[in-house]
């Protein structure tokens, strides 16, 4: 299997006046196609820095960073745009769906937005993630678990091969986060999106195929509770 | 689709999207008012003096314009002339046509207003109104004829506008205060101009049933088009006494340059309303884009580019200012008669035709003015959800 994520020595460091805070230091991740890969971390560990620069929202100040084989790390920023939007899809602990747009509407954002990208189909996308019966009811007729689900659908639409999920049940009561976690496993075994997800949660990530520890920004493989 | 994003959008804050729709169409309905308003104004009194035939009057002494104004709307009032002063500017060489004018006001019928009878000479007020003719489409099966131009006959010809307005018809006999009886010979076919809604009759006849002999209102006369014309014209009245010489082309320029003069400031009334307008669009959609930067961030993150955003901010802004525009337009096209009410009661000297003239430019420019405005005022705000890192954005949603 190729490759889906490769990092070398990656380092993040912020800037704050004259202290520099040094988010990561050094972070060698290897991650395979169709991987379902927990990353667990307490907070303040990187976890999220992490996954804003696999996702290319963000630039590391060192190592290096290699999506589907090819090395993204000093991209421009349109091919970054384009590969965001093509090749990774992004959900987020809040779901930030566009509250006056119906569930169909939201999951066609992406579509929406980017006039060159091929109309997806939100409808199928929101079947699959168990919202058949609800496209057109807007974020505030939905519970907290079917919005994620929105939000899961609309990362998923433009058809991406990796997914990044930064605490995607901060929000959620127990039983809905186990749901959630379930679909993202089912999407992992079915569809074989490659996923990496940030949780608090060490329940939650027993479900994923495999975990990494991020601790004061440094990576502790495999480390079970 | 967009569009839709857009619509809703400004939907969010329907309170702060009418406030801003408004100051555009305030802007936009003040540009177009004032624009049509200028247009039919200027449009109106060049009518009104083409009307008059005349380039030159003869009257007594008094003020030029309201002479121009009662002879060119109507009404009497103005102080007489000796009617021998016709034959003495007929008998000037540089004078090629001239016509007396006698103007009597008598109360209509049925409290409807004043009523002005235009005292003329049939023949040679034809001369200087070529176009003038008798209706051929009077109910009816007489056709009309002219008055028989002399003081015996006590005939008459109505305007097109007073025969509608009164119901009179061609052969009636009507009574005017205590005038004698007078016989509608025929009707005038609509001129557009005053003679719609006055009497004519012969001025030797209106001499006598007002019982002003030897007096008119004054001589319409036409120069010979030769140079010399003008300056032995000049030297003539100038040894005449007792008299007022008016050039009612004069007079127009002279009204439509007042109108003029309040142009410039009229501009920069619509200048600064669309400043300001321009302002206020700016400042609603950059909040709108400051409130929403962290869904700008997502929407970054699903892969939308910087162009993206910008092109949806700038949709929001171009999209507010149309309806603006189309607003205020729309409300100025309906207003028309109300403004054009106030006008008339504003203004000194109101021409008959309609003021406030609606030229498709105008309304074009309106609205094309509010897209303009729209297209530039939401340059800032959609730079500014352009320029969002989508980390920042996104962390500042956290
Ligand atoms: N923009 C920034 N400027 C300066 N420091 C930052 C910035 N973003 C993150 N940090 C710092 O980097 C470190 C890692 O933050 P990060 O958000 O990645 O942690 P996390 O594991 O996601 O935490 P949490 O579980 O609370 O979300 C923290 O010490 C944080 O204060
Ligand atoms: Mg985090």
């Amino acid at each position: 299997m190729a490759v889906a994520i490769e990092t070398v020595g990656l380092e993040k460091r912020y800037r704050q006046g004259t202290r520099t805070v040094e988010a990561l230091r050094g972070i060698d991740l290897k991650i395979e196609e169709g991987e379902f890969v927990a990353l667990l971390g307490s907070s303040g560990a990187g976890k999220t820095t992490l996954l804003q620069i696999i996702g290319l929202l963000d630039r590391p100040t060192g190592g290096t960073l290699a999506l589907l084989g090819q090395d993204v790390t000093h991209l421009d920023r349109a091919s970054a745009t384009r590969l965001r939007g093509t090749t990774v899809g992004f959900v987020f602990q809040e779901f930030c769906l566009v509250p006056e747009l119906t569930a169909l509407e939201n999951v066609a954002l992406p579509a929406t937005l980017r006039a060159q990208v091929a109309p997806a189909d939100p409808h199928a996308w929101l079947k699959r993630v168990g919202l058949g019966d609800r496209l057109h009811h807007t974020p505030r007729q939905l519970s907290g678990g079917q919005m994620q689900r929105v939000a899961l659908a609309r990362a998923l639409v433009g058809s991406p091969r990796l997914l990044l999920a930064d605490e995607p049940t901060g929000h959620l009561d127990s039983e809905t986060a186990h749901e959630i976690f379930e679909l993202l496993a089912d999407l992992n075994a079915r569809d074989g999106l490659t996923i990496l997800a940030a949780t608090h949660d060490a329940e939650l990530a027993a479900r994923a195929g495999r975990q990494v520890r991020l601790e004061a920004g440094q990576l502790r493989e495999g480390t079970r509770p | 689709m967009l569009l839709r994003l857009t619509w809703l959008n400004l939907r969010r804050r329907p309170a702060r999207t009418l406030l801003t729709v408004a100051g555009v169409a305030t802007a936009a309905a003040a540009a177009v008012a004032l624009f049509a308003f200028q247009r039919g104004y200027q449009r109106a009194v060049a009518h009104d003096v083409a009307d008059l035939g005349f380039e030159i009057m003869v009257t007594a002494p008094g003020c030029p314009y309201e002479i121009a104004t009662v002879a060119m709307t109507g009404g009497a009032g103005l102080k007489y002339i000796d009617d021998s002063l016709l034959d003495d500017f007929s008998a000037l060489p540089e004078v090629d046509q001239a016509t007396p004018f006698l103007l009597q006001a008598v109360r209509g019928p049925a409290d409807s207003g004043w009523l002005t009878l235009v005292g003329i000479e049939l023949d040679s007020y034809r001369l200087f109104k070529p176009s003038l003719r008798l209706s051929e489409d009077i109910p009816g099966d007489e056709r009309g004829r002219w008055p028989e131009p002399t003081a015996s006959r006590e005939e008459v010809v109505l305007g097109a506008g007073l025969a509608e307005a009164t119901g009179w018809r061609i052969g009636e006999v009507i009574q005017l205060e205590s005038l004698p009886g007078l016989k509608i010979t025929g009707i005038l076919a609509p001129t557009g101009g005053r003679d719609d809604g006055v009497v004519l009759i012969d001025w030797r006849l209106s001499q006598r049933i007002f019982e002003r002999p030897g007096r008119l209102t004054g001589i319409g006369l036409r120069l010979r088009s030769d140079e010399s014309a003008v300056a032995a014209f000049e030297e003539h009245v100038a040894a005449m006494g007792g008299i007022q010489i008016v050039d009612t082309s004069a007079v127009g320029e002279r009204v439509v340059d007042l109108v003029h003069s309040t142009e410039a400031l009229l501009l920069a009334i619509a200048s600064v309303a669309g400043l300001i307008a321009a302002l206020g669009v700016v400042n609603t959609i950059w909040l709108s884009v400051v409130e929403r930067i962290p869904e700008l961030g997502v929407f970054r993150s699903l892969g939308a580019s910087r162009g993206d955003l910008f092109a949806l901010i700038w949709s929001e802004t171009i999209v507010t200012c149309a309806v603006g525009g189309c607003v205020g337009t729309l409300f100025v096209l309906l207003g028309g008669g109300a403004i054009e009410g106030w006008v008339r009661s504003q203004v000194p000297y109101a021409p008959r035709e309609t003021l406030v003239l609606f030229e498709a430019e105008w309304l074009g420019v309106g609205i094309a003015g509010a897209i303009a405005l729209g297209f530039v005022g939401g340059l800032l705000p959609a730079w500014r959800a352009a320029a969002l890192r989508p980390l920042d954005a996104i962390r500042r949603g956290e």
